[in-house]
């Protein structure tokens, strides 16, 4: 196969369709009204696109599908063609010519720059990205349950020259789903009348599908001018009240296979319809046969269905979902506002109110976050083939085996998680999984195993990735931080505190550099990305054996139970999670601890952080301060506030982008008279703590 | 031996590419460059499918189509063409000549597959 | 496809070898038209045929029908193949009862009897 020559063709077929774009283009911004014109760049975009797909030119056809999509809006009269769309399209055309010039390298960021472009230009023209909308409609798609559809398939009798098969139609539709086929054959004549190149059979078929109508007509896009086909749907998946098991004579009326006279006229005795129907040669027995098959395949569908008890689904854009967070976000606050005026006002009615409706907003919210809960499951089939192809160019053998995919998360944790999973899995075959024959050499099987396991504990979810690969060497971890100055030559450190040393940025073990995960740049990667949802990452490992990679991860990101406290006239949220105990620090504990940050809580040794200093708040302290005591990854730290106030519904709000880099707080929330309070990432604090004291 | 396919297309990086993913799928590939072309072969390869351009030299895909249907042993062949969106006409031609499917340029070899096993398996 | 006709105790066997597909259709339709004029019980043998499609499927239905109506009996003997039944299978032929021409209740399509010739 001589691909150089198929992908020079393209080149200049690109080249001269590139060249004609142009022309329209211009031509476009004198009469941006002509729809020929409108046309012509659409085609030309489009052949593009395909051919390039057609030929490997992966990042054209990618590309130029985005300025595609938004010509088939305005072929559509939903954008109108203005003078920035002309300037972005002549920008993409010549980004085209840059990258078919090229070769397939491309310059990315010119590019994605025309792309947000034309993004900007489609949300600004009315309709949403369209984009986002199809990938969530896909994301439900599965959710969704199956359809039951009736289809007659009743070919016109000429079907076979043009050389059309129709078991292979049939054998296409079974591949949709559960089905029962029934073929009529009564119009099939005497031998003496027969012409044996005819198609003269016909079908009933039943199928559960959850494909949609449109895979159906798909099968039979070829023969749509040649065969008459009817698709119904009769059961569309949805409650029961409405669909009670269909009789015979009421299928059979429905598909005109039966008068309603007749039926009437037959089903004056007690017998059975079906038989009944026969004996009278009202109806031919095979199309009774077919409705009782149809009667059976509905009953057992809807069994199936109440036994997985799987109820019916909407489609809803996430936006909608996004909004309805919102609103509970706000009704939280005004709630908490309530709370806190029925207590100073003092009133009974209003205090019983104010708890009511305390109730019905906690209800609320805990079903709306559940709203946007979805199984893990969707995330983990993409890694199977991440596995597969990694694998094989690693030349190991290794298998992903997955558990507790129907573990439900928030929708946007579940997206940003993708990344540092993918990451994780990279780095456990990469480095974790041995090759097959040093394995054999260990007495291990040849293939590999990567575990990836979901399940709930608590408010929390907790996500591992366990190889038996080589496992990690704390030796060599050790060494390799002092060399990087991570930790002194004599530091002590617990096996799990030197695991998390990879976790530091610029650390890495692996002795080449392999295409498959980078430079070790990695690890850090995905701890802050681990850190920007609220989660934590745990390493353990024994030589030898392999490694897991734990992952703890709040259900949702919007709203959290704080716990909130006071320093000064400031209000700061702790997240409740983290949070172990409170307990009282007396200027006698201060002075017993001669000048060094530490408690002693129940002969326990606890280090902890003034956050009057560390936020430089004046003003008095208090006698007797409190400390919050919290679990971090680097074991428990406490930290000094003037007051604890408590619990608290916290709906996080960012900080906007002045604060992006703010360490210590990662958020907002507003407090019920309107006060702002900060929310305190705890184990940033401890991090930040540490440095400046191994630094002094 | 796979299946027995016959491409016809006077444009040859288009024979490449559809005898590349055909032959990668496990099929057996024969390519003609136009009609006439494609008749002669079919004396001796029995092709079970046929995928032919429209736009060809010396005979066309609808001269061809109708030629196959008039052919022993191949007047029952799935016979698919390769067309472009702006040909409706033109499918509604190939049709009437006794097309049996057809496939819109441009396409992908998952697409080209996708149709192809509609007809053999 | 080839065929060769057995007579024996006034049955009438046609067996059929090789590709039996639309293209043999009216060939095994004359075939099948012939034995039934000429014998009160025809039956078909496909052990040895192959690729089959609806086509001939059609052409066997009829032929049931047909004897059916000429008082007179046409049936598959022995062995059915795993080919044909899966044709037969894929078709949707396959069934429970006869239709309304299988005056004589003795459908070729029967599933039962499917099963008990695999057996």
């Amino acid at each position: 196969m001589n691909t150089d020559q198929c992908r020079e063709t393209y080149r200049e077929e690109a080249s001269e369709l590139l060249t004609e774009l142009e022309t329209s283009l211009l031509e476009l911004e004198e009469s941006p009204e002509d729809k020929d014109l409108i046309g012509r760049v659409f085609r030309a975009m489009h052949t593009i696109k395909g051919s390039g797909a057609m030929f490997g030119f992966d990042n054209i056809a990618k590309f130029t599908h985005e300025v595609e999509t938004v010509f088939d809006q305005v072929r559509n009269g939903k954008l109108p063609v203005t003078k920035n769309l002309i300037n972005l399209t002549l920008d993409a055309r010549d980004q085209i010519r840059a990258m078919l010039d090229g070769g397939n390298a491309a310059v990315p960021e010119k590019a994605s720059e025309i792309v947000a472009g034309l993004k900007a230009l489609q949300s600004g023209g009315g309709p949403v990205a369209k984009q986002e909308i199809k990938s969530e409609a896909k994301q439900v798609d599965v959710m969704s349950g199956p359809v039951t559809y009736r289809i007659r398939f009743k070919p016109s009798s000429d079907l076979f020259k043009s050389g059309t098969n129709p078991i292979n139609l049939l054998n296409e539709l079974r591949q949709l789903g559960e089905h029962k086929i029934v073929a009529h054959t009564t119009s099939i004549p005497l031998l003496g009348d027969l012409d044996p190149e005819l198609c003269y059979t016909y079908w009933d078929i039943i199928l559960t599908t959850g494909r949609g109508e449109n895979a159906i007509k798909d099968v039979f896009i070829f023969v749509e001018d040649m065969a008459e086909v009817k698709v119904d749907v009769i059961d569309d998946g949805g409650s029961f009240e409405e669909v009670e098991n269909k009789k015979i004579g009421e299928i059979l009326l429905e598909k005109g296979d039966l008068s309603s006279g007749d039926l009437k006229r037959v089903l004056g005795s007690q017998k059975r319809a079906g038989e009944l129907l026969i004996e009278a040669g009202v109806v031919d027995r095979a199309k009774v046969e077919a409705a009782l098959v149809e009667q059976q395949h509905l009953k057992e569908v809807r069994d199936k269905r109440e036994k997985a008890e799987t109820a019916t689904s909407i489609r809803v854009p996430s936006e909608k979902l996004d909004m309805l967070v919102n609103l509970v976000g706000e009704l939280v606050t005004v709630q908490a506002r309530l709370s806190q005026t029925a207590i100073s006002q003092n009133e009974s009615s209003l205090l019983s109110i104010s708890e009511e409706v305390e109730r019905l907003t906690w209800e609320l919210r805990d079903q709306t976050m559940n709203i946007r809960l979805l199984p893990i499951g969707t995330t983990f089939s993409k890694f199977k083939r991440l596995v597969r192809d990694l694998s094989r160019d690693l030349g190991k053998v290794v298998e992903l085996t997955t558990s507790g995919a129907e573990t439900e998360l928030d929708k946007t944790v579940i997206e940003k998680l993708n990344d540092p999973l993918v990451h994780l899995i990279r780095n456990s075959l990469d480095h974790g999984v041995e090759l097959p024959e040093e394995r054999e050499k260990d007495g291990k099987p040849r293939s590999g195993t990567i575990h990836l396991s979901a399940a709930h504990s608590g408010a929390q979810v907790l996500i591992e990735i366990a190889d038996d690969g080589k496992g990690l060497d704390p030796e060599v971890i050790r060494k390799k931080g002092v060399e990087k100055g991570l930790i002194s030559a004599d530091a002590e450190l617990s096996e799990k505190e030197i695991f998390a040393l990879i976790l530091a940025p610029g650390f890495s073990t692996a002795k080449t550099v392999t295409s498959v995960s980078g430079r070790g740049v990695g690890m850090d990667v995905v701890k802050r990305a681990i850190d920007e949802l609220r989660g934590t990452i745990e390493i353990t490992s024994w030589k030898g054996q392999g490694t897991t990679i734990s992952l703890k991860l709040p259900l949702t990101l919007a709203i959290i139970d704080g716990l909130l406290v006071k320093i000064g006239d400031g209000y700061f949220v702790l997240t409740l999670s983290s949070v172990e105990e409170c307990v009282e620090l007396t200027k006698k504990d201060v002075e017993s601890s001669h000048g060094r940050n530490i408690a002693n809580v129940r002969g326990q040794i606890i280090p902890y952080i003034r956050l009057r200093e560390e936020f430089n708040i004046t003003g008095k302290r208090p006698g007797i301060e409190q400390i919050v005591i919290t679990a971090t990854d680097s074991g428990r730290v406490g930290f000094v506030v003037d007051q604890v106030v408590g619990e608290h519904q916290t709906v996080i709000k960012s900080l906007g982008r002045f604060y992006k880099n703010v360490e210590g707080l990662s958020g907002a929330t507003i407090l019920g008279d309107g006060t702002v309070a900060l929310i305190l990432d705890v184990a940033k604090l401890y991090e930040k703590a540490e440095i400046s004291e191994t630094a002094s | 031996m796979g299946k027995s396919i016959l491409i016809v297309d006077d444009s040859a990086s288009m024979r490449q590419l559809v005898s590349f993913a055909l032959k990668d799928a496990g099929y057996d590939v024969t390519a003609a460059v136009h009609g006439k072309d494609a008749l002669e072969k079919l004396n001796s390869v029995k092709a079970e499918m046929v995928i032919t351009d429209l736009n060809m030299p010396e005979m066309d895909g609808i001269e061809l189509i109708k030629q196959i249907r008039m052919k022993p042993g191949f007047k029952f062949t799935p016979v698919v063409m390769l067309t472009t969106e702006s040909q409706d006409s033109k499918k509604q031609e190939g049709k009437s000549a006794g097309a049996t499917g057809w496939i819109v340029k441009p396409f992908t070899p998952d697409q080209l597959l996708g149709v192809v096993r509609k007809f053999v398996k | 496809m080839e065929s060769k006709i057995e007579e024996n105790n006034g049955e009438r066997r046609v067996v059929l070898s090789g590709r039996v597909n639309i293209e043999d259709a009216p060939k095994l339709r004359d075939l099948l038209l012939d034995s039934l004029k000429s014998s009160d019980n025809v039956s078909v043998n496909l052990k040895d045929a192959e690729d089959f499609d609806l086509a001939c499927l059609q052409v066997l239905c009829s032929a049931h029908h047909t004897a059916g109506t000429m008082g007179k009996s046409f049936s598959i003997a022995d062995s059915f193949p795993a080919a044909l039944e899966q044709t037969v299978n894929e078709s949707g032929l396959l069934r429970d009862h006869g239709c309304m021409n299988d005056v004589t209740q003795t459908c070729i399509w029967v599933e039962k009897k499917w099963k008990e010739h695999k057996a």
